[in-house]
């Protein structure tokens, strides 16, 4: 049964793993990315906590350009158009001969949007991580624990990004609007995953709302593990909220593509 | 000799970076190129006059779309002179397009989204074509290709016969001389090739537009075009009529004898027995060695009722060619 | 030349109406545009209040900074979209069919696209810069000089683009690794340069000069220390001139190099 599931995703990531030169120009400009807003909190943050004035900092400086460079590596969990269309894996005829045999489509489909989403991010982030622990860019985790809760967290990342991107591309099916609301997400990704400011940075009111939303789970949550802007005991509630996000979008992706197949049965498609 | 289109000499090779597989060989390729030398066109010379229509024949990968590229002004050769209208195509490369229009079968010109009466009018502003002119030339065009009911649909909702007929329109209205048809009628269905095939007859009749056309379809070349130019390996294999083809490859022709009592083949140079049954001998023969009327000599003495003599089909032949060059 | 500026409007309309096709989701990809890059802002203004006066910029003046930038780049984007999918039209073997037709090869690859989204990301510089002008007084003489830096600053964006499409005559692998110089670039200059290290500064007052034309004039107009003599604000932003002929240049010699390679 589990191979049923296995065997897409293995396809799949056979044929992610060939990009490799494609890898590498996705490294170099995430490092120059990376670059760029290491250097523009550097310069902020380094004359704020030099000023006698200055209020304590969400992060410290240290913090900070780790939070940036695991992110830079990580950035591909935010590229959720990457995952296949529904439509695109039906026309491929890969589900039709699925369909035959006792697999769900919802799994087969979520088995191939995952090789998708964790391959090409896997084939950047592990030289990147190599490369700036090598050169001191970034610093190891500050506990064994605390490594061990951002491995578990990052998974969840990976779960749930493929989870939102497949919800939203399958809502684009049959709502009305739904190629408009597919279209905002990437907005709200962007501007409240953490990628661009550090949550930790927002004003309160704001940092609530973003915390209570799935896309602080696809960056922030792992990221403030990694720094140890959440202690170990603080935790569980990030984490528990990341949790809950995957299964409620897994559980809404799986009714979206059984409604929507059901759909295209009636339309005889 | 003077032609509306003169080439000679023709040669060009391209250089192929060889790259080792995976991460490393992409890096290596950055710092240190292998380069492949693939010669596509070693010394091609030919004349086309004004007003013929002409097919340029070759297996896959023999020259042609490179021959058709440099003819069009968008590739310069390594060596060799090329006229077309007194124009060296890619010295001027805007004023000699000016004059072409060229239709490839695997790729459109048209604006993918939108009504094709709006990519005409696009078309003709870049061409820039006087307003009256390109209305009357529309009118004249829709009629001739039918396209009466087709003008107000978005391109991308009409089916490649449909698609392929304004594709023909598009690259006429600037009223060009010259049209390179590369592959006109690929996946197209019998109507619509039927249909292609007679308008391209009726152009070149009607305003002495000379034709330039690639087609793996050999009965199209053979109705459209009275010469054919054959390249193969970068190489003219042939320059004449389909018939001069058929005489110089010379393949066996088939003789069905039906006999009227059952009988001994005959025995002859240039002759194999296929099949002999009491009633029917199914005859191969060497043209060259066994022309038709020493043929009817030898047969003479048998006790025939019937007989039917079967050409190659002109794939055979074509085939019979490429294969000889190879 | 005349002619050719406007065929070129006149393709960016066809391709806008190609885009309006799918009208449904127009105003919805507008307000994602506008919400992805509305990012940006949030960083400054994010930044700006965490840490409060050590920056010396005040947020209404470092929003001036951020139209005075992303102004002319929202600008660029929105009508020079044609050059950013130039490497796939290299690939898709489209350039030749382009190539067929009696007009410079630089109009028609600019005419490709007017991508109706982008609107979203100049709407949203635009609210950003019209709520700074609104918030510092300025002269005469400090409009003029935003003016003058803005319109060069259309100039260098565009340059970025030509020289980004031309590189696809060599090469058409690894195209996003230009983006660093466009969205890199334009994401550098929106926060004061006076704050970096010397060597991110000095990249982006010469090598991508992006700070000569959107920091220089705008540190000036506010009574900031930029370090240099009056006349420099005015002077820096021309350097998109230098760019330009660079771009231009590498155009030309890609495309002989296209036209004999044939790749």
């Amino acid at each position: 049964m589990i191979s049923a599931y296995f065997e897409p995703f293995r396809a799949a990531a056979l044929v992610e793993v060939q990009y490799r030169a494609a890898a590498l120009a996705g490294i170099v400009t995430q490092f120059a990315f990376g670059w760029i807003r290491m250097e523009i909190f550097v310069a902020v943050l380094v004359k704020a906590s030099a000023s006698a004035a200055a209020q304590p900092l969400a992060l410290s400086l240290r913090q900070t350009t780790d939070y940036i460079w695991l992110g830079q590596a990580f950035l591909m969990l935010l590229f959720t158009w990457r995952v296949p269309a529904l439509r695109e894996v039906v026309r491929s005829g890969a589900l039709g001969v699925e369909l035959l045999r006792p697999v769900d489509c919802y799994g087969f489909w979520y088995a191939q949007s995952l090789a998708r989403v964790l391959v090409p991010c896997a084939l950047r982030a592990v030289p990147m991580l190599a490369i700036c622990l090598a050169t001191g860019l970034l610093h190891p985790p500050v506990s064994i624990e605390a490594g061990l809760w951002t491995a578990i967290s990052l998974a969840m990342a990976f779960l749930l990004s493929t989870a939102l991107a497949m919800l939203v591309s399958t809502a684009a099916l049959w709502l009305v609007a739904g190629d408009g609301i597919a279209a905002l997400v990437p907005g709200f990704l962007w501007s409240l995953s953490g990628v661009i400011v550090p949550l930790a940075f927002l004003p309160d009111w704001l940092r609530t709302v973003a915390e209570a939303l799935p896309f602080a789970g696809l960056m922030d949550t792992p990221l403030r593990l990694y720094v140890g802007a959440i202690t170990l005991d603080q935790a569980a509630g990030p984490l528990l909220r990341q949790a809950l996000w995957t299964v409620a979008l897994i559980a809404l992706g799986w009714a979206a593509v059984q409604r929507g197949l059901r759909q295209a049965e009636i339309a005889g498609g | 000799m003077d032609g509306f289109i003169t080439v000679s000499d023709l040669a060009k090779t391209y250089y192929i970076d060889e790259r080792s597989p995976g991460m490393w060989g992409a890096l290596r390729g950055v710092l240190h190129r292998r380069r492949r030398a693939v010669p596509a066109l070693a010394g091609v010379s030919f004349t086309i006059g004004a007003g013929a229509i002409v097919g340029l024949l070759g297996p896959n990968g023999a020259g042609k779309s490179t021959a058709i590229k440099i003819l069009a002004g968008i590739l310069r050769p390594d060596a060799g002179t090329v006229t077309v209208a007194g124009r060296v195509p890619w010295r001027e490369r805007r004023r000699h397009v000016a004059g072409i229009g060229v239709v490839f079968g695997q790729k459109s010109q048209l604006w993918w989204d939108l009504p094709v009466a709006e990519s005409f009018t696009i078309l003709g502003a870049i061409y820039r074509v006087d307003q009256g002119d390109l209305a009357r030339r529309i009118t004249d065009l829709a009629a001739l290709l039918d396209l009466g009911d087709l003008m107000a649909r978005p391109v991308r909702t009409l089916s490649l016969g449909q698609r392929m007929r304004c594709e023909l329109a598009a690259a006429l209205l600037h009223a060009p001389p010259l049209l390179f048809l590369d592959e006109p009628t690929i996946g197209l269905d019998a109507p619509a090739k039927l249909a292609v095939r007679s308008f391209i007859q009726d152009l070149n009749r009607r305003h002495g537009t000379t034709v330039l056309l690639t087609s793996h379809d050999l009965d199209e070349v053979e109705t459209l075009c009275p010469r054919v130019l054959v390249i193969a390996g970068g190489r003219m294999l042939l320059d004449g009529s389909l018939a001069d083809l058929r005489r110089r490859v010379a393949p066996a022709k088939r003789v069905t004898v039906d006999l009227s009592e059952s009988a001994e083949p005959p025995k002859h140079d240039g002759l194999t027995v296929v099949e002999a049954t009491a009633r029917r001998w199914v005859l191969e023969i060497d043209p060259r060695r066994l022309p038709t009327p020493k043929l009817m000599a030898v047969l003479a003495e048998a006790p025939v009722v019937d007989l039917a003599i079967a050409e190659a089909p002109i794939e055979q032949v074509v085939a019979r060619l490429y294969a000889e060059a190879a | 030349m005349l002619d050719d500026l406007k065929l070129w409007v006149r393709l960016l309309a066809t391709a806008a109406r190609g885009r309006m096709q799918y009208r449904v989701d127009l105003f919805f990809q507008i307000l994602a545009m506008a919400l992805t890059t509305a990012a940006d802002f949030l960083m400054v203004w994010v930044l700006i209040s965490a840490c409060g006066p050590t920056i010396g910029w005040t947020l209404a003046e470092a929003s001036l900074l951020y139209g005075v930038v992303l102004v002319p780049f929202g600008i660029v984007q929105f009508i020079n979209a044609g050059f950013e999918r130039f490497h796939d039209l290299v690939r898709r073997g489209q350039v030749d069919l382009l190539l067929l037709r009696p007009r410079p090869l630089l109009v028609l690859v600019a005419g490709e696209d007017l991508p109706v989204r982008q609107i979203g990301r100049l709407a949203q510089a635009v609210a950003v810069f019209a709520w700074a002008l609104w918030m510092i007084p300025l002269s005469m003489g400090d409009c003029l000089l935003l003016g003058w830096a803005m319109a060069w600053g259309v100039v260098l964006y565009l340059s970025f683009d030509v020289i980004r499409a031309a590189s696809a005559f060599w090469t058409v692998e690894g195209s996003e690794m230009w983006n660093v110089l466009t969205y890199g670039g334009s994401m550098a200059a929106i926060w004061p340069a006076e704050a970096y290290r010397p060597v991110l500064r000095t990249v982006l007052l010469t090598i991508v000069p992006v700070a000569a034309v959107g920091w220089l004039p705008v540190a000036q107009v506010l009574g900031k220390d930029h370090g240099f003599p009056a006349w420099v604000p005015w002077l820096a932003p021309t350097s998109g001139l230098v760019l330009s002929g660079l771009g231009l240049w590498l155009w030309t010699i890609g495309l002989r190099r296209y036209a004999s390679s044939g790749s």
